[in-house]
């Protein structure tokens, strides 16, 4: 366009604008003194305001420091200050940055517009967003009763929102993943047997002072907590010697002085003849046994019949090398680190009783309370705060989802599949809202396909979340939440061997319309009517919190944002208590007696695969933290899609090569995205691997999308455990497609007539 | 001239703005009508409501089901990672800070294109045409194309797809007209 033409044509265009207000003032303003000092010109992170705070990437919570030049967050770094990691973090710590500033973030508030799951969205107001989801809690609670309500939560900020469900008066403010789909059976067999939860967010190991360790599954290396890698790593060069018993060949496995491809469940099996092997050889520890056990005549009368030959074909292992590795074991006692491992889920049946299992064994080698042992945390002292939630006299119902199920259960929450399963049903009751905060329930509980039925059926369902993953698309409205990078939380407190307390503050202001987790918490409670959160802000509990410690939050900071304390970790064995009733291990669990358990665990074989299936695990990527991570550029530069892990004598008999993209099938019928093969002696014959995490269905990921394949949506096999109702990962199968033919998969290891074979359900319809 | 030029940004600039009370309305539909007549770009009557506009504004703006979408900040097209607060941000930031501004009330990052549009506004008010005549070659016109290019290719809802033309246009005959006004 010329410009006379523009001035000539301008006339009507003139009187347009001129009556339209615009121009809004607020838009810029003066430069401000305060904001006018740009930050030094230097290359990189020098010359950066440092902040400390508290990682978030995986749920270890490094200590770091974010490095922030003219208000961009440009480094993550460790602590210096912190005894745990240093100035270390891992690629994930380090690649918060990203998730900071992903153009894919949850920015504003959205009011679904689509149907559930299509992910179409309007942004609405904070205000309009509150409201709705207010309205919806007391609409559902008015119409249902307060149990309609359930909650889905992960991580220390979610907590605050579980306190509304709470003091609603539901049962199931607590359904969290994290115990139902992963750690409960450990958490729960080691509660019992030594009366402190020795495994949950984390392991009391001391892995950097033991002679001897022991892991089944576990894979430090592959999954990496900084001060846990950090301490494999230090015992290892002090000499540890390591047993890995796993089917593929881990990380770990690889610094293994004996590795035992072990036959995918039946872990048991070895640890019951092993603790049979030592108690009739007398390679126990008699003196820590009898002095500070209780059980162990039941124990050694339950596990006679458990010999090495017995379990040598069921675990599809020499009796020679399980030998070898009692030996190596029971020889370095008590200096022996049984890890107690943490994703436990795995087939059901048997979960609570394979860490039971563990956790007896550890206390057979008198490996507790002493230098490379399990050991005691150490309390770190802070201030109670109580946000004052006044909580409506508790209304039972007739069938409680947290206590009628499973006897130990209500330990930890809700089991997560029977509120699934009163969503389809309206049994025992009907639940009819579900709020989720901190985990992507698709790509966490087993079958994903019941959990998206069940949504369809739901009145309302929100959640408060930070990248639009499979959970915010299937959402009413979704909230957006501050990434850790942006908002406080409460003190944390590390009570492993290097304890220490430090604060998670914001490094930078939020970004977009984002709001930390206690004020959405806080807004949700006013709006709903609830008496809550009696502070006005985190930096009122932080104080009172901190004041518990001697500190203030201005102390803290100048401390660098971090206090040590020596550790309390190993007992005098004159001093030597547990924290169970009597102060005893209980090699024999009482209180599961009396809930017809067994005291003593038994192997419970899991079904073996179909005839053409192979059994499917999964596992963890040094880069990538549960689905949690995969649309990060960093990481997902680093590893952006996953790779099924298939036996190469298997590969060569269906003629599938290294490299080759397929699908799989699993025993229902459902397939996956495309997944490139891994050929490798690595893993055992009937059974493959791939990392957990990928395969993302929603395309708002734009990183993450159809990379790779979810394993999580090929468990739709599952079994609760009967202890405490944790689903089972590890009891679904899968045979290849290629080119669109199936392929059956031969069978190299046949199961022993000892374990049955799975057998598919008629009524299971698969989509393909 | 300057002055209406800036009235135009501003009018962009509340265009790209979340569909609310001010920017989805008859008058405001007219004013747009008006000026995409005088940049000869055709179009029909504007007539859309606040809940279309709201549903199209956040699939191509903020999160689309399809994951295909036109994020309106520079960074995202002037950096290799594609992520927001890099490169654009801290470019425009510091031309803001030439003309002694700096953004402050949005919770956007500072390269948001209604930011952006609002300081050519700001600048072509108080006549500071060798700063954006400078703004515009080295910053604005580098990151725009890329947007609206992107945003063409999705084939997005007709009333943002004539605010990015007329956009395009604005800029390009804004920055001739400084060129000539400055040379
Ligand atoms: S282990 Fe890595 S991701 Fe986890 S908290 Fe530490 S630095 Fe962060």
């Amino acid at each position: 366009m010329k410009r006379r033409n523009f001035l000539k044509l301008s006339a009507s265009a003139c009187a347009a604008l001129a009556a339209l207000q615009l121009g809004d003032k607020d838009i810029f303003r003066p430069v401000q003194a305060r904001s006018a000092a740009e930050a030094p010109k230097l290359p990189g992170s020098l010359g950066a305001k440092e902040i400390t705070s508290v990682c978030e990437m995986c749920f270890w919570r490094c200590p770091i420091v974010g490095k922030v030049k003219n208000g961009r967050l440009v480094k993550i770094e460790g602590n210096p200050k912190s005894p745990a990691n240093g100035t270390r973090v891992c690629a994930r710590g380090n690649s918060g940055v990203q998730l900071l500033y992903d153009p894919d973030r949850i920015k504003y508030p959205l009011k679904r517009t689509g149907s559930r799951g299509e992910g179409k969205w309007a942004r609405i107001s904070w205000d309009e967003a509150l409201d709705e989801v207010a309205h919806n809690l007391k609409e559902t609670k008015r119409k249902y009763g307060p149990h309609a309500l359930a909650f889905f939560d992960h991580g220390a900020s979610a907590e605050f929102m579980r306190d509304i469900f709470k003091t609603l008066g539901s049962e199931n403010y607590t359904n969290e993943p994290a115990f139902f789909q992963c750690v409960g059976p450990a958490a729960l067999a080691y509660l019992m047997t030594y009366g402190y939860v020795t495994t949950g967010t984390r392991q009391y190991i001391d892995m950097k002072n033991a002679k001897a360790m022991l892991f089944i599954g576990t894979h430090i290396g592959e999954n990496v907590h900084v001060s846990h890698v950090r301490e494999f790593i230090e015992g290892l060069q002090n000499g540890a010697k390591l047993v890995v018993v796993d089917p593929r060949y881990s990380a770990s496995a690889a610094k293994a002085d004996i590795y035992l491809p072990i036959r995918p469940g039946t872990d048991t099996a070895l640890l019951l003849a092993w603790m049979n092997f030592i108690i009739s050889e007398g390679l126990y520890n008699k003196e820590f046994v009898e002095k500070h056990c209780t059980g162990f005549d039941e124990l050694k009368k339950a596990v006679k019949k458990y010999t090495l030959q017995w379990a040598s074909p069921i675990c599809d292992l020499p009796v020679r090398d399980m030998k070898k590795a009692i030996l190596l074991l029971a020889g370095n006692s008590p200096h022996v680190a049984v890890h107690p491992g943490r994703h436990s889920t795995w087939y059901g049946r048997g979960d609570t009783g394979r860490h039971q299992a563990l956790a007896i064994l550890a206390a057979l080698f008198g490996a507790v309370g002493v230098e490379g042992g399990l050991y005691f945390p150490t309390h770190v002292k802070k201030g109670h705060i109580s946000f004052g939630c006044v909580e409506e006299e508790p209304e039972t119902p007739a069938k409680s989802i947290s206590e009628d199920y499973y006897p130990f259960a209500s330990t930890f929450g809700s089991p997560t599949s029977k509120i699934i399963e009163a969503t389809l049903t309206g049994k025992p009751y009907p639940v009819k809202l579900w709020g989720i905060n901190g985990v992507n329930i698709l790509q966490t509980i087993s079958n994903p396909y019941h959990t998206m039925e069940a949504i369809k059926k739901l009145d309302f369902i929100f959640c408060e979340e930070i990248l639009p993953t499979e959970t915010a698309i299937w959402s009413d409205i979704v909230l957006p939440g501050a990434t850790y990078l942006e908002r406080y939380d409460t003190v944390y407190t590390f009570d492993l061997l290097t304890p220490y307390l430090t604060v998670r503050q914001p490094v930078v202001k939020p970004m977009f319309e984002v709001k930390s987790s206690f004020w959405i918490a806080r807004e949700l409670a006013k709006r709903t009517g609830l008496k809550c959160f009696n502070y006005n802000n985190e930096v009122e509990f932080i104080e009172e919190e901190l004041k518990g410690a001697g500190l203030t939050l201005k102390e803290l900071n100048q401390k660098g944002g971090i206090v040590s304390y020596k550790a309390n970790p190993y007992r005098d064995p004159k001093e030597f208590k547990v924290a169970t009733e009597d102060g005893k291990v209980q090699l024999a669990v009482e209180d599961f007696a009396d809930e017809d358990l067994d005291p003593v665990p038994k192997f419970v074989p899991t079904p073996a695969p179909p005839k053409g299936y192979v059994r499917l695990v999964y596992g963890r990527s040094p880069v990538h933290t549960f689905s949690r991570t995969m649309n990060n550029k960093w990481l997902h530069n680093e590893a952006p899609e996953n790779l099924l892990w298939l036996n190469d004598k298997v590969a060569k008999k269906v003629n599938i090569k290294d490299g080759e993209e397929v699908v799989l099938e699993n025993q229902d019928g459902y397939r996956s995205w495309p997944i490139k093969i891994k050929v490798t002696p690595g893993i055992r014959p009937d059974t493959a691997y791939m990392v957990h995490g990928f395969g993302s269905r929603s395309k708002q990921l734009s990183k993450a999308y159809k990379q790779g394949a979810s394993d999580q949506f090929l468990v739709t096999e599952y079994e609760d455990d009967p202890f405490m109702g944790a689903s089972s990962h590890r009891t679904n199968f899968i045979r290849i497609v290629k080119a669109g033919k199936v392929i059956n998969l031969p069978e190299l290891c046949p199961p022993p007539k000892d374990i049955p074979r799975f057998v598919p359900q008629k009524n299971r319809t698969g989509g393909k | 001239m300057n002055k209406e030029l800036a009235k135009i940004s501003y009018l962009l600039a509340q265009g790209f703005s979340y569909p609310g009370q001010n920017n989805c309305n008859k008058t405001f539909f007219e004013a747009v009508k008006e000026v995409a007549n005088a940049f000869e770009v055709p179009c029909g009557s504007i007539s859309f409501s606040k809940d279309e506009l709201c549903q199209a504004y956040t699939q191509l703006f903020i999160n689309e089901p399809q994951g295909r979408w036109a994020p309106p900040f520079s960074s995202v097209y002037l950096s290799a990672q594609g992520l927001l607060m890099d490169k654009g941000r801290e470019q425009a930031v510091k031309f803001y800070k030439e003309a002694g501004l700096e953004p402050g009330r949005l919770t956007e990052p500072e390269d948001f294109l209604v930011t952006e549009l609002h300081f050519v506004a700001e600048l072509l008010d108080s006549d500071n045409l060798g700063l954006l005549s400078r703004f515009l070659q080295q910053h604005m016109l580098k990151w725009f194309p890329c947007f609206y290019r992107r945003l063409k290719a999705l084939k997005p809802h007709p009333y943002y797809l004539l605010l990015a033309d007329l956009t395009s246009r604005f800029l390009d005959t804004t920055y001739q007209e400084v060129i000539d006004e400055t040379t």
